[in-house]
């Protein structure tokens, strides 16, 4: 449960940029790597608390995503997909090549546990609380932000940009706020992962686990925020479930890609919005 | 809105050449040509939507427009798409501001005015063609604290109802002091609806005046109607 209260707002704050406003990135794992580095490298070596450490790594995440939208703005569609390609490969370069920072391939090991006004949070319990209370702060922020003018804006956007832009909106401030915010909140997911965990290392931040989050909000369905819920809990979910009908974990794990494989093509024949989607592209 | 030597090129195909329009207050300017004539690239460079290259553009700012080929907000409801079109804003006023009774009551009212409170709630790719071209207008005509709105071929596809009544919301913007300008290649229509008519070949102002005068000259009887 702690993992899915973690993996819910990184697939909300993604279905902000990919399903709100249409810009299929790719490099959402880079940010939720960038927080968990964060607070692995602050708490542990520079011994700041766990919430400080999420401030700091949330304003780090913020001023990198800026400057990286300001660039990938520039591209259009597919290139931009492309673009974000190219971040979350600098990321991981640079998760495995700091070594001194980031301890590089074999990462950082016993990052402490969050400490709350003197209190340890050691068990798995309180950890939920935390983590659960994060993500309803994620739900929240996401309705707040949708139903806004805002929302209306950024899906506005979404459908046809030059349309917005011919009403004397600047699209790309809105297009740049929506990116800092979504990697925002991935960084302080990142954050719950790192102490959650306590370890972190640069193979968990991959291209590969940006396709994982991308695969929950299309199965669950875009712009759609129950849809990024329900997609969240699949994905994590789905490898337990696996295990609860008695497959062994190697097979299991191996027929969890297969079967995500199936679902997506079967949802992009059959019901390409996902299941509880409001937007095709 | 006044356009002083307006010129445009598409790599070496001059689309505008030295076009000098002024569209005024309270008056429906009416842009006829053939098809490839540079109304669209005039109306495109006066909305910013292409550069501009040559020339000058004065109190040209505050505008709305419709597209020849409509651009909508197709995952938007019709009163949403409204909503949008109704008042630009920053991204940091638009975060925190939510649409208010009034800006919701006079989304309502320009719905009621296209004829489309039953799709109030409908979400704008769920409409025919006809509606959709009328959404566009509506929202044009939703926008606030503009002065000129530029209609590019707004009776295209129209059913006989709709043109009745998109001509009737046309004159109540020009009743509002609007600076509007009509692209249409229905004459009947230019003939009813515009004050004054530039006609343009080629990327140049053939002719001005009024509909009358305009389009019986006989430069504009030969490249528009080839008689």
């Amino acid at each position: 449960m702690i993992v899915c209260s973690i993996f819910i707002p990184l697939a909300l704050s993604l279905d902000l940029v990919v399903g709100r406003t249409g810009i299929l990135s790719i490099a959402h794992a880079g940010f939720y790597g960038l927080g968990a580095y964060a607070t692995a490298i602050l708490t542990k070596t520079y011994n700041f608390s766990f919430f400080s450490s999420i401030i700091l790594g949330v304003l780090i995440t913020a001023f990198v995503s800026y400057l990286l939208s300001k660039i990938l703005s520039r591209l259009k569609g597919d290139y931009y997909t492309l673009g974000s390609f190219g971040v979350i490969i600098i990321f991981y370069s640079l998760f495995i090549n700091l070594t001194g920072l980031t301890g590089g391939a074999m990462g950082i090991f016993s990052i402490p546990n969050p400490n709350f006004f003197g209190l340890q949070i050691s068990s798995n319990s309180w950890f939920l609380l935390m983590s659960s209370v994060f993500m309803l702060g994620t739900l929240a922020l996401m309705q707040a932000v949708i139903s806004s003018r805002f929302g209306l804006i950024i899906q506005a956007v979404r459908d046809d940009e030059l349309a917005v832009k011919v009403f004397g909106y600047d699209t790309a401030s809105f297009k740049t706020v929506v990116f800092v915010i979504s990697a925002s909140v991935a960084a302080i997911a990142g954050s719950f992962y790192a102490a959650y965990i306590s370890f972190v290392s640069p193979n968990a931040f991959t291209f590969n686990e940006s396709i994982l989050i991308l695969t929950m909000i299309i199965i669950g369905g875009l712009a759609s925020k129950r849809g990024a819920v329900f997609g969240a809990l699949f994905v994590i979910l789905l490898p337990e479930l696996l295990r609860f009908i008695g497959l062994p974990d190697s097979i299991a794990a191996q027929l969890r890609v297969a079967i995500y494989g199936a679902i997506l093509m079967y949802l992009m024949y059959k019901k390409p919005t996902g299941l509880f989607g409001n937007y095709s592209p | 809105m006044k356009t002083i030597n307006l010129s445009h090129h598409f790599g070496g195909v001059q689309a505008l050449n030295n076009v000098s329009i002024s569209c005024d207050p309270g008056k429906i300017t009416g842009l006829v040509g053939p098809n490839g004539s540079g109304k669209s690239t005039l109306v495109n460079v006066l909305t910013q939507v292409l550069p501009k290259m040559q020339g000058e553009i004065k109190n040209g700012d505050h505008f709305a427009r419709t597209f020849q080929d409509a651009k909508l907000w197709s995952n938007l409801t019709v009163r949403e798409s409204f909503l949008v079109a109704q008042r630009k804003e920053s991204w940091l006023r638009a975060i925190i501001n939510f649409s208010t009774k009034k800006s919701i009551s006079d989304a309502e009212e320009v719905i009621d005015k296209i004829g489309m409170s039953e799709y109030t709630h409908t979400k704008v790719r769920n409409l025919s063609y006809g509606q959709r071209k009328l959404v566009e207008i509506g929202r044009v005509l939703s926008a606030s604290n503009v002065e000129t709105l530029y209609f590019d071929e707004p009776f295209a596809g129209l059913s006989s109802t709709a043109i009745p009544l998109v001509t009737k919301l046309i004159l109540e913007e020009k009743k509002k002091q609007k600076a509007v300008l009509v692209i249409e290649h229905d004459m009947d229509i230019i003939r009813s609806l515009c004050d004054h008519v530039y006609v343009l070949d080629a990327g140049k102002v053939i002719a001005e005046g009024s509909p009358e005068d305009c389009l019986a000259s006989k430069e504009v009887r030969e490249a528009y109607l080839g008689l």
